[in-house]
């Protein structure tokens, strides 16, 4: 049934989606090719049809995206779930575990794609601009610099699992918060932006108590940062990873809480109206 | 499961904050029944079916659908029609079909297509395209055409024509599972009545008689929408 219900989200969001980012990368090609082609303009009008305005164009269209999918994002559990889509949903012989985890998975995919696109739409800028070698080499360098610190593909991994949980944590919070708000019999609305905000604040607050408890127990340094030498500079990425480790613990858990939350309300409290 | 029962509550409860929508619900409904549920306005019959349909959680007491809270298995062998539309605008007709036959077992395409073409329905169409009494039928053609052990159709003839009335009422009884039961939620008795082997009247949350039909009609000489019209008059 989870299958089944990925298949449905999934095209439902790409109806979307698909034109959306195809518009984007279109657009990004005529903007690059614009300016790449060398063509001689004159004429204010020109230079503004030609240059500026596809600019404009991509950044407004690249914004847009990450708003709406935003947007999507809420609305389908807003209204899609919880709201008048829930008739629909809620008869399925579907539990209420793999609704939300079908819902949390297509719009990871949907910020995946957004970012996705953002990325090749800037690589299309950039070879129809010819700075594809300039980033190479930049890239190369970067490499180079990178591998002298044994350590550069763990930290790398790391920081892209912090901006994964970072992400799925904001999409969770935004379920917790509407599926709270759901709650109540009128103004949904606003007791979901109130629940949003006060979750928010209760798990950032736990967050630093319980860091607090740690730095009490474990009678922890106080750490200075003082940058002389390449070799202080490793030291301090070893201390980053180390970092980063505990910042992917509290996300983690964050992300586990925020879904139990969202799974115990609407397994125990649901209330389509 | 195989219960005798389909339906079994006891002490049912639900508030709306401080409205009370059901109030100590005690109800038992056997199987192969079409079953009449008859309340005025606001009396409770749409939280009483969304509790059983597992939309809504009671507050107290409990709601078994063949012996079992409502959940997957209870979804599984229950034909839910909303009050309301419940398919997105943007979905085809045929999207709607696909659903029912993807997520129910007992979905039975080939007779959904039949109704589909008597009522003739393209379906290739919007759903956001059609009328809402034409949205009203293609739900209840796709319940219907699910051979489901229980049938809740809530007030599956609100806001149709009194000619569109009677095909729905064919649909449903040409279409349920004799041995399932149908429980019909609705205040248009006189439409509903010679269906009826049972009348469950609700009354500020509470069942008020729950008899067989024919009953009603040999004990107390009255129709089932007389009866109802005294129980639920409005002293001027």
């Amino acid at each position: 049934m989870f299958g089944k219900l990925m298949k449905y989200e999934l095209r439902d969001c790409l109806r979307i989606f698909l034109p959306l980012w195809g518009a984007i990368l279109v657009i990004a090609l005529i903007n690059g090719l614009t300016e790449g082609i060398g063509l001689s303009v004159s004429g204010r009008l020109m230079e503004f049809i030609l240059h500026i305005l596809p600019a404009l164009l991509l950044f407004g269209l690249s914004f847009g995206m990450f708003v709406i999918a935003l947007i999507i994002i809420i609305r389908r559990f807003y209204s899609g779930l919880l709201g008048e889509g829930g008739y629909l949903a809620f008869s399925l012989p579907v539990n209420a575990a793999q609704h939300i985890t079908a819902k949390f998975f297509t719009s990871l995919i949907m910020i995946a794609g957004c970012v996705l696109t953002g990325f090749f739409a800037t690589v299309i800028l950039m070879a129809a601009r010819g700075y594809l070698g300039s980033a190479r080499e930049f890239l190369e360098k970067t490499g180079k610099f990178l591998s002298l610190y044994p350590k550069t593909g763990i930290l790398a991994a790391e920081l892209v699992l912090i901006l994964l949980l970072i992400t799925s944590y904001t999409v969770l919070r935004l379920y917790s918060g509407i599926a709270v708000g759901h709650l109540f019999n009128s103004h949904r609305g606003l007791w979901s932006v109130i629940a949003v905000i006060g979750i928010g604040w209760i798990l950032n607050t736990a967050s630093i108590w319980i860091s607090r408890l740690f730095r009490f127990f474990g009678n922890s340094p106080s750490i200075e940062i003082n940058v002389n030498s390449f070799l202080d500079l490793l030291r301090y990425l070893n201390l980053l990873q180390g970092v980063f480790g505990i910042v992917i613990g509290f996300l983690i858990a964050g992300n586990v809480v925020l879904w139990l939350a969202t799974w115990l309300i609407l397994k125990k409290r649901l209330n389509i109206l | 499961m195989n219960t005798s029962n389909i339906i079994q509550c006891s002490n049912l409860q639900r508030t709306f904050g401080k409205t009370i929508a059901l109030n100590g619900v005690d109800l038992s409904v056997g199987r192969g029944r079409i079953v009449g549920l008859a309340a005025p306005n606001a009396a409770g019959k749409t939280t009483l079916i969304k509790i059983l349909a597992g939309l809504l959680q009671p507050t107290a007491g409990t709601a078994l659908i063949d012996g079992e809270v409502p959940g997957i298995y209870t979804k599984s062998i229950t034909a839910y029609l909303p009050d309301r539309p419940s398919f997105p605008d943007w979905m085809k007709v045929q999207d709607s079909i696909d659903i029912y036959a993807d997520f129910f077992a007992d979905f039975d395409s080939e007779k959904a297509g039949d109704i589909c073409r008597t009522l003739k329905l393209d379906r290739s169409a919007k759903i956001r395209t059609l009328s809402k009494g034409t949205k009203e039928k293609l739900q209840l053609m796709l319940v219907m055409s699910r051979k489901a052990q229980l049938y809740l159709l809530d007030e599956p003839l609100a806001g149709i024509d009194p000619a569109a009335r009677d095909f729905m009422l064919h649909t449903i009884v040409a279409g349920y599972n004799e041995e399932g039961t149908v429980l019909i939620s609705t205040h248009l008795i006189t439409d509903v009545e010679k269906l009826l082997d049972e009348v469950i009247f609700l009354k500020e949350g509470t069942v008020v008689l729950h008899r067989p039909a024919d009953e009603i009609r040999e004990t107390d000489g009255k129709s089932v929408d007389e009866l109802f019209r005294e129980m639920f008059r409005f002293d001027v």
